[in-house]
């Protein structure tokens, strides 16, 4: 019988896969709580005191902060089901829990802004205010995360082997 | 690389937009007072106008659906209305 299974690679073991090179360094995250919330955008974030949200290339800070993604959708990160449960809420949105759906990146140091021309096609000056955006060929959400040269990428997790054989193809990783 | 205006992210690179048909192409209502005719003017004939053109795209980035004004000659957009801010409907039956 066919074996279609050895066209592929297995997963990598997200946990401890790393790729480094001379200017930057990439990883996956584990355990970050992602929840997407749809409707009054605003309003949400007014309940919950989490501030502007964070657009593309945007500088997210602390454990709670939540990334557009779309004029009426915004990506939450760090709010548990005990803070927000899923379902319609009568202040006007719907929230979905999607930490299954989504693998998170993070690239780390001073080669990000390479990263970013080869993997993009947004303008770092005037990146706009959607977080969502393609990525190195596929769907993602990119934002900075802490400091200017720390990137995180949400991508959906089915996409995330292709997007680390993207990552271990690029010659930034190549230059260790 | 052409770059289209977004009504809600700004300007993003036109392999990010899906292309939904001419503006004002609008599903013809009913059902047996629907001639194959209609029906097949709907599917299939397209204004393919030179010049101005007025059409409606999609964002698959953010899913914003709108309407574009453009010139098919000199690719020039004049502007981007997203649907839900008056730039009329889809077309399609929701």
């Amino acid at each position: 019988m066919l074996d279609v299974a050895c066209k592929w690679r297995p997963e990598p073991d997200w946990a401890n896969a790393r790729l480094k090179g001379r200017t930057i360094e990439v990883g996956a995250i584990m355990g970050v709580t992602q929840r997407l919330v749809s409707g009054d955008a605003g309003r949400f974030l007014a309940r919950y005191g989490l501030g502007k949200d964070v657009g593309a290339l945007g500088l997210a800070l602390g454990a709670r902060y939540a990334v557009r993604v779309a004029r009426d959708r915004l990506l939450v990160i760090g709010l548990s089901f005990a803070d927000l449960p899923d379902g319609w809420h009568e202040e006007g949105y719907a929230v979905s829990t999607v930490d299954s759906a989504l693998r998170v990146f993070e690239a780390k140091g001073e080669g990000i802004r390479d990263l970013l021309a080869r993997a993009t096609t947004i303008d770092p000056d005037n990146p706009g205010p959607c977080a969502a955006m393609p990525f190195g060929g596929v769907m993602g959400t990119v934002y900075r995360h802490a400091d200017a040269e720390t990137l995180r990428i949400h991508v959906d997790r089915g996409l995330a082997a292709y997007l680390w054989e993207w990552f271990e193809c690029q010659p930034l990783f190549l230059q260790a | 690389m052409q770059l289209f205006p977004c009504p809600f992210c700004g300007p993003r690179s036109e392999s990010e937009f899906h292309f939904g048909g001419d503006a004002g192409n609008h599903r013809p209502e009913g059902f047996r007072d629907v001639t194959d005719g209609v029906w097949a003017a709907y599917l299939y004939e397209r204004n393919n106008r030179r010049g101005a053109a007025s059409e409606i795209w999609m964002h698959m980035a953010c899913g914003e659906v709108f309407r574009m004004e453009r010139d098919t000659v000199n690719h020039r957009v004049a502007q981007s209305v997203a649907l839900g801010k008056g730039g009329g409907n889809d077309g399609m039956a929701h």
